[in-house]
């Protein structure tokens, strides 16, 4: 089936200071030296309204808690003090980065506040500027829209949430942050919108100057199916956007499903109930707890629900996907077609079934919380779904590749000046100067696959390992390696628990391991001992405890003369003895044997 | 350029692009040719015009809202309060045509703003009053915000009064009212905001809310309700005139100075006293005596400054008192070539108030033979624990109602809102 996506792709810019203040990037401090407790509110932005997003936080009512680290926080991350004047460096990377994804670029740039009541920026927006629009990118011979490239900054990590206080790390807030939106482009197989993000991340690493390592490039997907519009956040590696992707694609179409077959049925909602006094005296641990905690026990009757409270949405019941709304307030739900003896629930369900007269196809559900403000939210919820709507959300990825609600979709009237600082002025010199050339690449596997006589989809696997560069050295070096040779043995890193990181830390090893083969010191039969072991010894210690110098030809002469080998026919005798074969070089008996 | 009326949604043609978006006014300052853009994405930019640039009118009209309005609840059981409004942030809204900000102080803004107000009092009145910069207020303004401020007070439906200021001199304004509105018999509370009330971290929340809290407690005093630390959990009630800005954009800029805050204010409406001197609510008839004298002034002394300017704001603008930031116990240069004492001296007609730019601790004119012989001259008065702009607001009040030197010294050093602590206590 065909879906419409975007992708937002964030990337870490690795420059010494923050966007707006003077404070490191670097992350690296671990106890902080002060925790700020704080609340946020929502205001009314550019239109008269507040942002459905932010409602939706203020009804959660948390307490944030920032964690102050020192030499990485200071009182501008603190929103104690004004932003000082946006970052050059940042802006230069940044506009370079618009240029190469041929983006227009303002000639004034207008820094703005974009509104984020969630915590994770102290001071209830994200300072963001567009400093590039309307450019594209070239992926498998299909324009890409590049419609947006601002220059924003990073917001706070989450360090932990208990309780409805959430605490958040501030030395991540602040550091230059590009955001590359594409313009919605239709795919049938998701493996498409990995591709497209893995064209745009490689073609920005080109300046260099990108922050490595975990959460360092995320990447937000939206999709579209119908008209219902998700946002899928915090999707940590770039070969997992297919498979969350399609587990809310079935999501979302199971819903469909499901709101199909309610109008085949009279499915309705009842007013919310307080049952508080029905269970004073129940039996159940459970319940016990919640009313010491101070919670009410709230009701819901869900008519003719009976068949619909375990549908299967995606991998999870109905049920399950209410109770995921519902984590984001503290609360829960039970219900009366789950196993009820599992908390002593039973008789008080009976008893309240009876009282109610609620009929044999309805489910009566119980919440408990300190307030209705949950109960409300799921019963709205529910509301919209009898009537066939299909809400819009913000959808976060989890490590499972499911997908959980986290809050309604943002609308659009979010956005309004940062009054604090003046317009930048772009000139068109400065662009010229700070121009870096760049080529996509998909031109550069073409150029590559005619050169060496490879197969593109070797060079793109290559190209994903982020070896291309390597492979390409190692060629340049070594003349006479055959280049198909030598990309295989990278494509089959992932066997030797082998990846780029740890080239860039053995490289001399590498360099030498080449070498040899170049210089016939080692046989090709010997690169998967030295591969096993590269990881914890060098390459002089493996190939020397091994024994894997290979015979030179006078060598070779002498073992096949004694061996009295002298047709390629009799070789496989020489082949028996694994420890010999892994010193010949083929070549060599070629030439020795005509 | 044409002229393109501010909100019409326009396309730019430019050589190698083309643009949609509404017409935005430019920030104050920017001359150059170009134009503020704003996208339908919301994003802003600039783009520049040139003879080849074309514009073309779409129609239509950017929608900029209205600033939301809550229904105002009126609740029976809750205390009635005023707010009277002069100034800063605490209460403001954008319009985001014009970029122009003003106060949003009609009470369904304000409940908007502050929707937990419902569950704490009912805001009986609100007064415009102006609307002015602190650094613009003079004392004239001061005079007309004591009786503004003096008529609610008087008003027995009205438990307390609250009174938004801006923050820079908003400790000026809290001395003035302690001296001009005498025999207080409810609170009189100013406050502020550090960060504007149009973003959701703004200050002003809380500050708003502890505020409404203290007009309805217990403590007639004049005081600076506003946030004790960084923190989003309580508010110090700040002596009005015991207190001062410390910090230029933090949240807990104010402090009190040789004096503990009268109390804790927190959030959920718990008040914790912590300094016992205050006056409890009680049915005196206030009194308003708001008047100054402007021929006041304040000097810093530091090392090398002139003492010559005492002649020329003496001579020039007939200044009649005038207050000096002295250095550590209250000195001025004595045995140098650029001694202030023979100045002092000259000038006997004009008071000189001793005040120390330590701002913590007391001025004392006896310790050394310097403070000796400043302390020894007729028109020169040691100010005691003062803050030196305390001192120079009282010292206005008083040159208002009293020409004799001697009787002034005497009543610079009577204590007549607690301005002066005569034992300074251990704090930390
Ligand atoms: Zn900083």
């Amino acid at each position: 089936m065909k879906i419409k996506a975007g992708l937002e792709i964030h990337i870490q810019l690795d420059t010494k200071e923050k966007l707006f203040c003077k404070c490191k990037t670097t992350m690296k401090e671990e106890i902080p030296k002060k925790i700020i407790k704080r609340k946020l509110h929502p205001v009314a932005g550019e239109f008269g309204i507040v942002d459905l997003a932010a409602q939706y936080e203020y009804l959660r009512d948390r307490e944030f808690y920032y964690e102050y680290f020192e030499n990485e926080s200071c009182l501008i991350e603190l929103d104690e003090e004004p932003p000082r004047e946006i970052n050059k460096e940042a802006l230069t990377y940044a506009l370079q980065i618009a240029m190469m994804l041929n983006c227009k670029i303002p000639d004034r740039i207008q820094i703005m506040r974009k509104t984020v009541i969630d915590g994770s920026n102290t001071s209830g927006f994200q300072r963001t500027a567009l400093i590039g629009f309307d450019g594209y990118i070239d992926v498998d011979n299909k324009k890409i829209e590049i419609k947006t490239v601002c220059l924003e900054e990073d917001a706070c990590a989450i360090d932990k949430e208990e309780n409805g206080k959430v605490y958040y790390k501030l030395n991540r807030l602040g550091i230059p942050l590009v955001e590359i939106s594409t313009g919605i482009f239709e795919v049938e197989n998701f493996k498409e919108i990995e591709e497209v993000a893995f064209n745009i991340g490689w073609l920005v690493k080109t300046i260099k100057k990108i922050k490595r390592g975990i959460g360092s490039i995320r990447q937000d997907v939206n999709i579209s199916i119908n008209s219902t519009r998700i946002e899928l956040k915090g999707i940590q590696r770039l070969e997992d956007i297919s498979k969350v992707v399609n587990y809310e694609v079935r999501r979302l179409l199971d819903l469909e499903k499901l709101v199909k077959e309610f109008k085949n049925r009279e499915v309705k909602i009842s007013d919310i109930l307080i049952l508080t006094d029905k269970f004073k005296n129940s039996k159940s641990k459970l319940i016990e707890k919640f009313l010491k905690e101070g919670n009410e026990i709230y009701g819901l009757i869900l008519y003719n629900f009976k068949d619909f409270i375990n549908f299967k949405i995606a991998d999870r019941t109905l049920a399950k996907e209410i109770a995921d709304y519902l984590k984001a307030f503290n609360s829960g739900i039970i219900h009366s077609e789950e196993n009820l003896e599992k908390y002593n629930l039973k008789e008080d369900f009976e008893k309240i079934r009876e009282e109610l007269k609620i009929g044999n196809e309805d489910v009566l559900a119980i919440f408990a919380s300190k307030n209705d403000i949950p109960i409300k939210f799921i019963k709205q919820k529910i509301e919209k779904l009898i009537n066939g709507i299909l809400e819009n959300e913000t959808r976060k990825a989890n490590s499972d590749l499911s997908t959980s609600f986290l809050r309604p979709l943002p609308g659009s009237a979010r956005m309004y000046p940062e009054t604090d600082l003046p317009l930048i002025s772009i000139s068109r010199d400065f662009l010229e100067q700070i121009k870096i050339s760049s080529t996509p690449l998909n031109i550069i596997i073409n150029q590559l696959s005619q050169k060496y006589n490879v197969d593109k989809n070797v060079l793109k696997e290559i190209a994903r390992k982020d070896l291309l560069d390597f492979c390409q050295e190692i060629l340049d070096r070594n003349k006479n390696l055959n280049p198909n040779f030598v990309f295989q043995i990278f494509l089959n890193f992932e066997k030797y628990n082998l990846d780029k990181e740890i080239v860039e830390k053995k490289r001399d090893d590498f360099y030498l391991m080449f070498k040899y083969l170049e210089e016939r010191k080692i046989s090709k039969a010997a690169i998967d001992d030295i591969l096993k072991e590269i990881k914890e010894k060098s390459l002089e210690e493996i190939i020397k405890e091994k024994d894997l110098i290979a015979f030179n030809k006078d060598e070779l002469k002498s073992i096949l003369e004694k061996m009295n080998i002298k047709d390629k026919k009799d070789l496989r005798k020489l082949f028996e003895n694994e420890k010999i074969k892994k010193k010949i070089i083929f070549e060599m008996i070629d030439e020795l044997l005509g | 350029m044409k002229n393109i009326e501010i909100g019409k949604k326009i396309k730019i043609i430019k050589k190698d692009f083309e643009i949609e978006g509404f017409i935005i006014p430019k920030p104050e300052l920017y001359e150059e040719d170009f134009i503020l853009v704003k996208l339908y994405n919301g994003y802003n930019i600039g783009i520049e015009i040139d003879e080849n640039t074309k514009i073309i009118e779409l129609g239509e009209k950017i929608k900029v809202g209205e600033f939301p309005k809550a229904e105002i609840i009126k609740n029976s059981n809750l205390k009635n309060i005023s707010l009277i409004h002069t100034g800063g942030t605490i209460a403001s809204k954008i319009d985001y045509s014009t970029q122009a900000v003003s106060p949003a102080i009609q009470p369904e803004e304000l409940f908007y703003i502050f929707p937990e107000l419902k569950n704490i009092a009912n805001v009986e009145r609100t007064i415009l009053l102006f609307n002015i910069a602190s650094e613009d207020m003079l004392p004239k303004n001061w005079i007309k915000i004591a009786e503004a401020a003096y008529k609610e007070i008087n008003d027995k439906e009205i438990f307390g009064v609250i009174i938004s200021h801006g923050t820079d001199t908003m400790h000026f304004t809290s001395a003035a009212l302690s001296f001009f509105i005498r025999n207080l018999n409810k609170p009189i509370i100013l406050t502020g905001a550090q960060r504007s009330s149009d973003r959701a971290s703004s200050d002003a929340k809380m500050n708003f809310i502890c505020s409404s809290y203290a007009a309805i407690s217990n403590i007639a005093e004049v005081g600076i309700v506003m946030h004790a630390s960084s923190n989003d959990d309580f508010c110090y009630f700040h002596r009005g005139t015991k207190v001062r800005k410390f910090h230029t954009t933090r949240r807990d800029a104010f402090k009190s100075v040789n004096d503990k805050p009268i109390a804790k204010i927190y959030y959920d409406g718990k008040i914790e006293i912590i300094n016992k001197n205050y006056k409890e609510r009680n049915e005196n008839r206030p009194e308003l005596k708001a008047f100054f004298d402007e021929r006041v002034a304040m000097l810093k002394f530091y090392p090398n400054s002139r003492p010559e300017i005492i002649d020329i704001l003496v001579n020039n603008f007939d200044i009649r008192g005038i207050v000096i930031e002295a250095s550590g116990l209250g000195h001025v240069a004595t045995n140098n070539e650029k001694s202030w004492i023979p100045y002092i001296k000259k000038n006997d007609n004009t008071l000189f108030a001793i005040t120390s730019q330590c701002i913590f601790g007391r001025v004392h004119p006896y310790v050394y033979t310097n403070t000796r012989i400043l302390s020894n001259l007729e028109n020169v008065v040691f100010c005691e624990d003062m803050l030196s702009e305390v001192a120079y607001v009282k010292l206005g009040w008083l040159l208002a109602q009293e020409k004799d030197l001697k009787k002034l010294k005497e009543l610079m050093l009577t204590n007549f809102a607690n301005e002066i602590n005569y034992i300074s206590y251990y704090e930390d």
